[in-house]
Parts: structure tokens; sequence; C-alpha cells
């Protein structure tokens, strides 16, 4: 699942911005090898070991490994790399669990509107390359909910092991790119938050919750719904601007319509 | 014979009239702009940051065109050298100071979509050739360091005037040129033809020297 996730994303980046152009333009696409290198390691770990602390231990380590690499400006020196390693690694890894325990509708759902937060974070900050990747693998979360409507429960998609690691390591590494280049419009409070939005699944494994299987993934969307509107509110209140808006309606979506190009000539 | 105070009054104007002539570039209105900086009247003019600027003019949404600028232009402009079309830039621009007039679109141009600031923090172009034509105008080559891309691009060189202030000599410089973006890696909406790929630039320098 892992690699699906990446494909998605490597894909949507290549569109915005050609990965042949390293290092010289567009570095921020380093967050691409960062990614592959954490399921490459989760992947490759994962044939040695199994068992429950070993798969803890795979995801912790694979979701360090890629965050070393990264070549952001905000992120050159080693203590907040080693920082944003070890967050990583544990984000991983406490996804791991919601991630292995139920899969189905509620947990692909809650990760959709937990990547779509952070999508809607890098928009805000205007950098809409870092926003398509990410919406995209937001919206593939969402396809493969849909489709595990129609499988039974016990044949549920998991997340399994490349999975988490790609899911927390999309919303960690995009939402410290846009921290690495925002220039002043976006609290790091909404880059904090954005980035452990994917852990809002843990409300649904709370004892009040996890005994019924409809309350638990009704609290798991909740919890990623909840992040993914505060993400949202922060950063957006932090760029209100009369102007904004018309500027976003211009910018952020297609070309107009036949019909009101037609509506203007009249 | 010529009378004793036209003599004086020659000697004295001769030096001022050929240290004008010599020491700084005139404007192409006038005919004395043509007599040229040589090597041993070399002037290194300082960019006055506040009085100058760039503008960029891009198509938006195969509709209008859109106008922004940079407020910080720094560097220096050399009137010197071997013959009467020698003059040389050396110019750097600020991405960071990228004005459009709308806090939000300032972002985005500040974003790695544009001009990616934080990873590219200085935009520069260094002239390597200039040679001046019939009309009075320069065409100076040089090479545009933008994005991280480096490549050469002939810009049309304009002296626009010179003047003596309290700080010394002025002169002011309009340079125009056009540029395609996506030969420095700047793509960002050019796929879908929201943004055009061309992006003609003027660069209003008012540059200043100490008096000679």
């Amino acid at each position: 699942m892992g690699v699906a996730l990446l494909l998605a994303f490597a894909m949507s980046v290549a569109e915005a911005d050609p990965i042949v152009m390293q290092p010289q333009q567009g570095r921020w696409t380093t967050v691409v090898l960062c990614l592959g290198l954490m399921i490459g390691v989760a992947v490759a770990l994962h044939q040695i070991g199994a068992t429950r602390t070993g798969r803890w231990i795979i995801v912790a380590v694979a979701g360090c490994t890629g965050s070393l690499a990264l070549t952001l400006p905000e992120w050159g020196d080693a203590d907040r790399r080693l920082a944003l390693a070890a967050a990583l690694g544990v984000s991983a890894a406490l996804l791991l669990p919601p991630g292995m325990h139920r899969g189905g509708f509620s947990f692909w759902c809650s990760q959709s509107l937990a990547l779509g937060g952070v999508s809607l974070l890098a928009l805000t900050s205007g950098f809409a390359k870092l926003a398509i990747p990410v919406g995209a693998t937001s919206a593939l979360c969402g396809w493969i909910g849909v489709l595990a409507l129609f499988t039974k429960p016990h044949r549920s998609v998991h997340a399994g092991i490349s999975g988490s690691v790609a899911i927390a390591g999309i919303a960690g590494l995009a939402s410290a790119t846009v921290f690495a280049f925002d220039t002043g419009t976006v609290p790091t409070s909404a880059c904090t938050l954005a980035a452990i939005a994917p852990l809002g699944c843990w409300l649904g494994e709370l004892p009040p919750f996890r005994t019924s299987r409809a309350a638990s993934g009704l609290a798991r969307i909740l919890g990623c719904a909840t992040i993914c509107g505060l993400v949202a509110l922060i950063a957006l209140k932090a760029s209100a601007h009369d102007e904004a808006d018309a500027y976003a309606l211009t910018h952020v979506h297609a070309p107009p319509s036949i019909k009101v190009v037609s509506a203007w000539v009249r | 014979m010529p009378c004793k105070i036209c003599i004086a009054s020659f000697i004295v104007a001769a030096p001022i009239a050929l240290l004008a002539a010599t020491s700084t570039p005139t404007p192409q209105s006038a005919p004395a702009a043509t007599a040229a900086p040589t090597a041993s009247n070399a002037r290194t003019w300082k960019v006055d940051d506040v009085h100058s600027m760039a503008m960029f003019r891009i198509h938006h949404m195969g509709a209008g065109m859109f106008w922004g600028r940079f407020d910080d232009v720094s560097g220096t402009v050399t009137t010197s050298g071997s013959g009467p079309d020698a003059i040389a830039f050396d110019i750097s621009i600020d991405p960071g100071s990228v004005s459009s007039g709308n806090d939000q679109l300032n972002s985005h141009l500040k974003s790695p979509d544009f001009f990616s600031v934080k990873e590219f923090p200085s935009m520069t172009f260094k002239s390597k050739s200039s040679k001046r034509g019939a009309d009075g105008m320069w065409d100076v080559s040089g090479e545009l360091t933008m994005h991280g891309v480096t490549k050469t691009i002939n810009a049309k060189v304009e002296l626009t005037g010179m003047a003596k202030g309290p700080k010394g000599d002025a002169a002011g410089f309009e340079a125009s040129f056009t540029i395609d973006r996506t030969q420095f890696g700047m793509n960002y909406g050019t796929e879908k033809g929201s943004i055009g790929k061309e992006v003609r630039v003027i660069v209003g320098i008012e540059a200043g020297a100490g008096s000679e």
C-alpha cells in the first residue's frame, strides 16, 4: 500500500516539477526521495522481522530514515534534522496500530481527511506544487476507503507497515516542506498539527469507542477531521485578506467555464 | 586677431567640455553622448537602491498582462573600457522584494511555485559585452542567473539621463529584455497555459558616483 501511495505522490510531483531538474532546481522534490527511502527501508526490514515489537521498530527506523536525506532550507542543521527524524519515526510507529488493527472505510477516510488538511496548508502558504501531490494522495486514500465499503469486513484493506510509513511520511515531510519554504503567512502551530493529523485516528482506539466498530470508525474520522479543521482554521485565519479569496478563486481553480466566458462576452 | 577675453574663455571652457564629454556617459538625446569613456576615465557607478527597480510583465490566463515589480535592486555600473561602446553591469535583485500589490499573491510568487526565495535568495545579471548602436542604445549581452539557472541573455539599455546632485554625479539607465521562464526551471502555470512563458523585464536604474 505504501508503494501505491508513493507512486501517486511521486507522479503528481513529477507533473508539477520534473524530478530530473534536481538538484539545481526544485530541491523541494527531495521529499519524493525521502519518502522512497522510508518505504524502501520499511519493505526491506519487514522481510526480516514480523513480531509486534519488530514491526514497531521497523516502522520507527523507516520513519527516521527519509528525513535525514531532506535538503530543504530550514532543515540544514543536524539538530533540527534529527528532531524531525525522531518525530517522523514516532509518528509512523504510532500510526501502525490503527493501520494494522482495522482497515476499511473509516481508516482510509480519516487519512484522506488528514492529508487533505496538509494539502490545504500547503495551498494556504502559496505552494501549489506541493498541495497538488498531497491532495492526490489524499484522494487516493479516499478512493481506497470507498472501495473498502464493497469488501467484507474481514477482508478490509489494511495500511500495513509501508502504508503507515507512507501516510506519516507524507504528512510529516509535506508539513516540514511548507515550514521550510513559507515566507511568513503560515504559523508553525498549523504545520505541527498538520504533521500529526493522521494520528487523529487514535481517537477510535480509545476505550470509550473501541468496543463498538461503528463508534470506533466514527471516532477515527472525527479525530482526523477535527485536526484537519483546526489546521484549516489557523492557516486561513493567518492568511485572511479581503483580496486573498478573489486571488485564490482565480488561481487555484481551473480556467473559467465556457458558460462564464459567454457571460463575460455578453 | 582674437581678443584676450576670447582666448581666456576658450582656455577655461575647453577642459570643462572635455571632462564632461569623456568622464560620464550622456543621454542619447545629446549628440555629445557618443564621446565615450576610455580606459583612462573608468568610473564605477553604485546603483541607488531607492530609485531603482525592476518590473516584469507576463500573460495571465490568456487574457490580461500582469505587471509585478522587484523593489530591491543593487549593484554597479561601470563606464569604462577600451572603446566607445564599453559599459558593464553587475546587478543583483532580491526576489524576496517581489511586489504585486496583493499579499497572497506575493506569498505565491515567493514560494517554490515561482521564485523559491528561500532556496534562491538572489537573481544576478553580469554583463559580458556591450555595443552601442546607431540609435544610441547599448546592446548588452550577459549572464542572468535566476532560480538557480544561468543563461546568456541580451538586453537593450538606454541612458535615460545624467545629473549633478549634492552627492555627486548620477546617471539613469533603463534596460529591457525578454526571457522564457521555463528555461530557468520556472514552469508553474505553463502546462495549461494559465500563465505565460515569456516574461518581459524592464529594469530602471539610477546610479551615482562621486564628483570628479
